[in-house]
């Protein structure tokens, strides 16, 4: 059926290969930050080139706007960006990378430095709840990339995979796709003024970003390349000594006999080099890195066929475990005027990114769905460790993402007031990933896995506009347009346990007859195929009207219909009104000498939020869902097919509806002394309705919840961002930025007026933020079993969960005075998003060489300290055949941490004394970065201009070099997605300095 | 102008589709109205009940939780959980002793046969191929799972929701029904399962006529229910109420039609080969909980051996649980026993090897992919003798010592001499059944039937009364049911 639908359209729009352009210019030059004369962008030629055309009403920069053409930024935005100019410099190879502490109104999270790793970027807030991975996947912004929107990877895989680590698939970041060098700008659009009309894509917010267009004019090469060295971290190795010394003090004073004798192995014996040898591990799993980037670009054209075609390739070295990157790009543009008034504008990209990915032995359990016994960790000692790397160069760990990315652009104008333009995109994915782990380092059996991944997008968007302005005051402007988006996900994914040997790595079923395939044993193959789809039809509508560029009015009208909501409440109307008014154009501050900027802005709108999953469209489903612990993935009994009532996801209510996001943003942009200061504040409040939410539900139901509409999330706070050029000497420059993005999270209602709900280890309570963690508090420890508490009422000496709290147990709060410790003395406590964070940034330039120093900070932060909490509880994980028992390699370093600070509590006690939710482990994760210092000189001589050179310039960098925190345990950023220091999981940015130039001509 | 039609004809065409493109039906899950609709639903339905039970019994092996773990013989090397278990510690605080108190597995299961004993009706009307006959059958098979399900959550919880129809949207509080009752409405199922089942799958029975599922008769022996099986289900259900006249009618109804059900002793050394009762699908199982590695139904996580064994069967150097050799040789105390060689391997390491169950398949080993594929065995002909004679000597009939001596001198013991005294014959019953079906899954519940938890655990008769031998009902149960209150000895 898809297929009919979008054929007959793409058909016409690619014969008609013509048309007019629209420049793929950029904001480069933005308003107020301080003008850099030696920007490469090619957005000004675009723009004088573009007033040549008859396009009335134009922006008045070249600006490729978006899925819908004609509804340019209107003034009431609430849009943050970036300074390019200063990003280009830096070693940065994904779009979140260069929005971290630049922009206002974005949290980014890095839970790993591993080049080219999906991260996870959250604008004004998370309005959904993040308790999984797979949660992740639902709250990420949009990318608008020269108008298409990138396709989002999907969480399904995740479905069947039994740890929630990794999910299937390369887990390569999508954003890394682009070249730092041909992205002319990149912008936060966060209120609907600035995002409406992008329609669903917008409930998370939008990041948009302009790519260098091709221009006419003179022929333009450029050529860009950076190398760069990241140093080598350094780690305070340990051996088995540091580690049994560790433990002695609780076995000595808590275990018991059956516990003294299962003393590890590992560390009973001191005489062994294996684990109390040297602990120079570091020298293997650690090197200093080298990454390096060379784009080089040609433009040029006429006015009525012009182009630019640029080529770059960035490889990145981790410094640790021998990760890495390797992305080449593709971009060719072209702009076609083939007859008077018609513009085409194709544009077409490819990339293609391979990763080394990290080696941990608990990332590849999840990728097996099979746990290797661990009892005896990795050797810190080289020489034993050496043969593990030995031997795992046997393996395959291949990760290839491949992305296309095509746009058609179709604009006619007729006459002077009327225009219609056709758009067409595809955005597809491809990625694939080949895993064999070889018999020598997992347990004498091999491992091959294949994952076949593909995700496309397509949009068309239709439009047509009038605009005209009535007796040189009225100006309006009113579009109509249609637009439909059909978005697919695929995976193919087939493994197989116990290959014939290492040399056979390729998975390949056999026959049924045999029982055995080129790998194995037919029975330990396994193929999975899925396949899931969503498609969004939409008609909107949008009326501007300003009255002498003063009073700015602006409707926006959109009506979506998504495939996954049942049909009866498929359409969701989303209006979105703006406003603003510029008061520095009125008459009475003309000529102000202070006053130069003054505008008041204000929206309020309304966007649907489109269900990622089929689930939800007919009432209570049906699937195949017969798994136990461990094991989520059988589908016959006896051989024979089985479904189910699906008790796992859930009772789905009938008649769900679409969830919406509502945002009221006001704001102000002042700009002093002839915009020599400028400052912009928005106060946002963005409420997410309707959202689905399991709730509880009777468990003799069967049903593990009831599925339904009616969470609500609201987040708000202030924006506030000021530039001032301090000093604008003829030689000496000094500008300065500062910004401050807050947010404040609160659940406002749960369906069927649910108040307090717990999920997994969070606590949510209407009223409250969903963001906290919810911690036992500790108050000390029993030192014997009389200092515990009993109970007057009945005798019972206090428990924990009904377990009697003994000597060596943890003293917790009991809150509400029952002697017994359970989740009712827990609280909500500690934030997970900073209340504040923003940048702090200071340019100086003296005559050619210019000086930029980049700082951000984050404060109102709390961490669980995992990792710590972890190392004390080894007497619950060690050697355990579970997860928890997985030791890495990087386990023979020591935690960074107040030890002093944590009692030795009984670590064998039912009561899990260590588990890391309690208040001992929350820690302040506030902190204040140097993340860059950038000094550049730009080479600027008459004999440049004879021999053609427009531009060269070099700079040198240095990056994360300082940071102040008061976190004991490492870099505060270097935590997974929830707040949980996952410790050697989580690996910290290391510090690196890179060399570049750029050259045109 | 030209391009202008081309526009607005693009425009057009997408309109006209709009509907076509957002009527997707779910590619990734049935709804209701597509559900029910054939021969294939019905049947994937019902094996869905088979499926969810055993997810039920495999999830953090609960089967071995609830019917071993606490009665103390196993003991355990190093996992917390395990070792709050074995002390009877049930409200401690771990991920696995959530699980363990959790019923909601066992209710889905239900859940899932209420759903298919209302809309399998539905089916023939709807498919020619899917008989009236055909439904009987089906729905029969799953009455028993019913059955069979209320039958074991009343073991591990006591009193216990009973809940019989499928919510259709709507969710009331059901508070617990007493024992009896949940117990009287088990029989109703059973007897009315009894009466639709055949004897066996081999299509010579009104009940079931041709190849079931394409199968033969081996493919469904001891896995798809038969009447054997309900009768034994029954004289569960009616010993476990204490009527032991009718728990005897139906023990016989089994014994004496071996010539229908082909069941008979296994000798010790079937019992516990690989590929043995383990796997089953032979003459001594009566019902299994199947799992299989020609079927590809294996898992790594849910069964015993993932607990007991350890290297060299597969790389672990120590297992989760063992039993201690004076243990051993106190459980099998009496010379001659093949059980005390053949259930156990290195005796005389610190922790010696339970080796009953070792369903480590060829396909997996050398050197061992740790993938479990042996069945839970329920019931089977040995087990059902010994009910057959705890029944006998309960009503005082003479001839009870025969057959528990018909067990032991299988098993290498000499005969018990005549006229015991009917609490000297039960204990030996007892001891007999603790000996036999070590691992299997009965001795905790052995321990509350012949009312001996007080002896053999550390508790008093009096918290025994007060709910000690039943499990605690998990917090998100008694949070989402306000009917539910919490068992009185774990409050």
């Amino acid at each position: 059926m898809t297929t009919q639908c979008y054929a007959i359209p793409c058909k016409r729009v690619a014969g008609a290969i013509v048309c007019l352009l629209l420049s793929a210019g950029s904001y480069a030059q933005s308003v107020y930050k301080s003008k850099d004369t030696s920007s490469i962008s090619s957005s000004t030629d675009s723009i004088s080139w573009l007033k040549k055309i008859p396009l009335k009403a134009r922006d008045t920069i070249g600006h490729l706007p978006n899925n819908e053409l004609f509804l340019y930024n209107n003034n009431a935005g609430a849009i943050s960006k970036a300074d390019m100019d200063e990003v280009r410099k830096l070693p940065y190879n994904s779009i979140d990378q260069m929005l971290n502490g630049r922009v206002t109104g974005v949290d980014i999270r890095t839970p790993s430095a591993e080049p080219g790793k999906r991260t996870s970027v959250f604008i004004r807030g998370t309005s959904t709840l993040l308790l999984k991975n797979s949660d992740l996947f639902y709250a990420q912004p949009t990318y608008i990339v020269d108008g298409v929107p990138l396709m989002p990877e999907h969480a399904f895989p995740y479905d069947i995979q039994r740890f929630d680590f990794n999910r299937l698939g390369t887990e390569s970041n999508l954003l890394s796709f682009l070249d730092v060098n041909d992205i002319a700008s990149i912008e936060v659009l966060k209120d609907f003024a600035a995002s409406a009309k992008y329609g669903p894509l917008a409930a998370n917010g939008i990041i948009n970003i302009t790519t260098k267009g091709p221009r006419s004019g003179r022929m333009k090469v450029s050529v860009n390349s950076w190398i760069g060295l990241s140093i080598k971290p350094t780690v305070n190795t340990v051996n088995g000594e540091y580690e049994r010394n560790f433990r002695l003090p609780f076995y000595q004073q808590y275990a018991t006999e059956s516990q003294w004798r299962n003393f590890p192995r590992y560390l009973a014996d001191s005489t062994q080099a294996r684990y109390f040898g040297a602990a120079d591990w570091d020298d293997l799993y650690y090197r200093n890195a080298l990454s390096n980037g060379i784009q080089a670009a040609v433009s040029g054209g006429n006015r009525l066929a012009n182009f630019r075609f640029s080529l770059g390739r960035t490889a990145q070295q981790g410094v640790a475990d021998h990760t890495g990157m390797n992305r080449y790009d593709i971009n060719f543009g072209i702009n076609l005027m083939p007859v008077r008034n018609l513009m085409l504008t194709t544009f077409i990209n490819g990339a293609t990114l391979t990763r080394t990915r990290n080696e941990f032995i608990r990332d590849r359990s999840g990728d097996e769905d099979y746990l290797v016994n661990f009892e005896n960790p990795p050797s810190p000692n080289k020489q034993y460790l050496q043969q593990y790397y030995t031997y795992m160069k046997d393996g395959l760990n291949r990760n290839r993402n491949n992305n296309a990315r095509i746009l058609a652009n179709l604009h006619y104008t007729l006459g002077p007031d009327w225009a219609l333009n056709t758009r067409f995109s595809i955005d597809y994915g491809q990625n694939f990933r080949d895993l064999f782990i070889p018999t020598t380092i997992n347990d004498g059996n091999n491992f091959v896995s294949n994952f076949d991944g593909l995700s496309r997008r397509m949009v068309l968007d239709n439009s047509i506009r009038y605009d005209h302005t009535f007796v040189s005051k009225h100006h309006i402007d009113v579009t109509l347009g249609q637009y439909a988006q059909w978005d697919k996900w695929r995976y193919d994914y087939g493994k197989a346990y116990k290959g014939r040997s290492d040399y056979i790595k390729i998975y390949k079923p056999g026959d049924d007859s045999n029982k055995e395939g080129v790998f194995g044993n037919l029975r330990l193959q396994a193929n999975y195929k899925d396949y899931t789809q969503s498609n969004v039809a939409s008609f909107y509508t949008n009326v501007g009207y300003n009255y002498l560029e003063k009073y700015f009015v602006n409707l926006y009208l959109r009506e979506d219909g998504s495939s996954n909501v049942p049909a009866e409440s498929r359409w969701l109307f989303s209006p979105t009104l703006s406003a603003a008014w510029k008061i520095s154009n009125e008459e009475f501050l003309h000529g102000s000498r202070w006053l130069s900027t003054l505008n008041l802005r204000a929206s309020y709108g309304r966007v649907g939020r489109v269900l990622m999953d089929e689930y939800y469209k007919g009432g209570p489903i049906y699937n195949v869902d017969i798994g136990w612990d461990g094991n989520p993935n059988p589908g016959t009994y006896n051989a024979f097919p089985a479904i189910n009532a699906a008790f796992g996801t859930g009772y789905v209510t009938s008649s769900l509806k679409w969830p919406y996001v509502e945002q009221l943003n006001v704001g102000l942009d002042v700009g002093l002394l002839n915009d020599r200061i400028h400052a912009t504040l928005d106060v946002y409040s963005k409420t997410d309705r309707d959202l689905l939410l399991k709730i509880p539900v009777m468990e003799e139901t069967g049903y593990t919840g009831l599925v339904k509409n009616g969470m609500d999330i609201r987040n708000y706070g202030y924006e506030v961002a000021i530039d001032a050029d301090v000093i604008r000497g003829s030689k000496f420059q000094w500008s300065t930025g500062i910004s401050a993005y807050t947010n404040q999270n609160k659940l406002l209602a749960m369906p069927d007026g649910v108040t307090d709900m717990v999920i997994g280890n969070h606590r949510l309570l209407v009223g409250k933020p969903t963001d906290r963690y919810w911690l036992l508090i500790n108050d000390g420890i029993y030192n014997s079993d009389a200092e515990v508490p009993t109970n007057p009422s009945n005798g019972h000496k206090m428990t924990y969960q009904g377990a009697t709290l003994h000597a060596g147990d943890p003293k917790w709060k009991d809150l509400n005075g029952d002697y017994v410790i359970n989740d009712a003395d827990r609280v909500m406590k500690g934030r997970q998003v900073p209340a504040i964070q923003g940048y702090f940034s200071n340019t100086f330039r003296y005559k050619q060489l210019e000086l930029q120093v980049q700082c951000n900070y984050a404060f109102g932060r709390k961490i669980i300290n995992q990792a710590m909490a972890d190392h004390f509880d080894f007497a619950q994980r060690d050697g355990l055949d579970d997860v928890k028992g997985i030791k890495e390699v990087n386990f023979w370093s020591k935690i960074d941490g107040d030890y002093n600070k944590y009692p030795l509590y009984n670590p064998w006690s039912p009561v899990n004394a260590y588990q890391p939710d309690q208040t001992l482990f929350l820690e302040d994760g506030s902190f204040i970065k140097l993340r860059s210092v950038t000094l550049t000189y730009n080479l600027n001589a008459p004999w440049m201009q004879r021999a053609g050179i427009e531009q060269l310039r070099i700079y040198g960098t240095a990056n994360n070099i300082w940071r102040w925190t008061r976190y004991s345990g490492g870099d505060p950023e270097a935590v997974d997605y929830f707040g949980y220091d996952q410790g050697y999981y989580n690996w910290a940015a290391p510090r690196s300095f890179t060399l570049g130039f750029n050259f045109q001509f | 102008m030209r391009y202008t039609i081309v526009i607005l004809s693009g425009l057009l065409l997408l309109a006209g589709s709009c509907s076509k493109m957002l009527d997707q039906p779910s590619k990734r899950a049935l709804t209701e109205e597509n559900m029910w609709q054939n021969k294939n639903d019905a049947r994937a339905a019902v094996y869905g009940c088979y499926a969810l039970i055993r997810a039920a019994l495999m999830n953090e092996n609960a089967h071995w939780v609830y019917g071993d773990l606490r009665g103390g013989d196993f003991r355990v090397t190093k996992r917390g959980d395990l070792q709050a278990l074995v002390d009877n510690n049930l409200n401690a605080s771990y991920a696995t002793t959530d699980q363990w108190r959790d019923w909601r597995r066992f209710y889905a299961a239900i859940a899932q046969c209420n759903l298919a004993i209302e809309k399998l009706p539905e089916v023939p009307k709807r498919d020619y191929r899917y008989s009236n006959n055909d439904m009987e059958l089906d729905r029969s098979q799953v009455r028993f799972l019913r059955a069979f399900l209320y039958y074991y959550i009343v073991r591990v919880w006591g009193d216990v929701p009973l809940i019989t129809s499928s919510p259709n949207g709507t969710f009331t509080p059901t508070p617990r029904t007493n024992q009896q009752q949940v117990l009287d409405f088990a029989i109703q199922d059973g007897l009315a399962a009894a009466y639709g089942l055949p004897w066996k799958y081999n299509g010579q029975s009104p009940e079931q006529q041709g190849d079931y599922q394409g199968q033969g008769e081996g493919h469904h022996t001891d896995i798809s229910a038969t009447r054997g099986m309900a009768y034994t289900l029954l004289a569960h259900l009616y010993a476990w109420k204490g009527d032991y006249a009718n728990a005897l009618q139906n023990t016989r109804a089994v014994i004496d039609n071996q010539g229908q059900t082909g069941y008979n002793f296994v000798s010790t050394a079937d019992l516990t080969r690989l590929d043995g009762s383990f796997r089953g699908r032979g003459f001594s199982n009566i019902f299994q909980v199947d799992l299989n590695f020609d079927h590809a139904e294996f898992s790594t996580t849910g069964q015993l051996e993932d607990w007991t064994l350890r290297s060299p069967d597969i790389p672990k150097s120590e297992s989760e649980i063992y039993i201690p050799k004076d243990s051993i040789l106190s459980i099998y105390s009496e010379s001659g026993d093949q059980r005390a060689t053949l259930f156990f391997d290195q005796l005389n390491d610190a922790y010696p090897v339970f080796y009953k169950m070792k369903q480590v398949n060829s396909a997996v080993k050398n050197p061992t992919l740790r993938f479990y594929t042996s069945a839970i065995i329920i019931f089977r002909y040995e087990e059902l003798y010994l009910l057959q004679a705890e029944c006998k000597a309960r009503l005082g009939m003479s001839d009870a010592i025969g057959d528990l001596n018909s067990i032991r001198t299988r098993r290498g013991l000499k005969s018990l001499p005549g006229n015991p005294t009917q609490e000297a014959l039960l204990d030996a019953i007892f001891l007999e059944r603790r000996r036999e079906l070590i691992g299997e899954g009965w001795y905790w519940f052995d321990l509350i039937h012949f009312n001996k938890v007080s002896r053999y655990t550390q508790f008093t008769q009096a918290d025994v009364d007060n709910g000690a031998a039943y499990w605690p009902v998990s917090k998100q149960a008694l949070s989402t049911n306000s009917a539910l209150v919490q068992n009185n000895f774990w409050k």
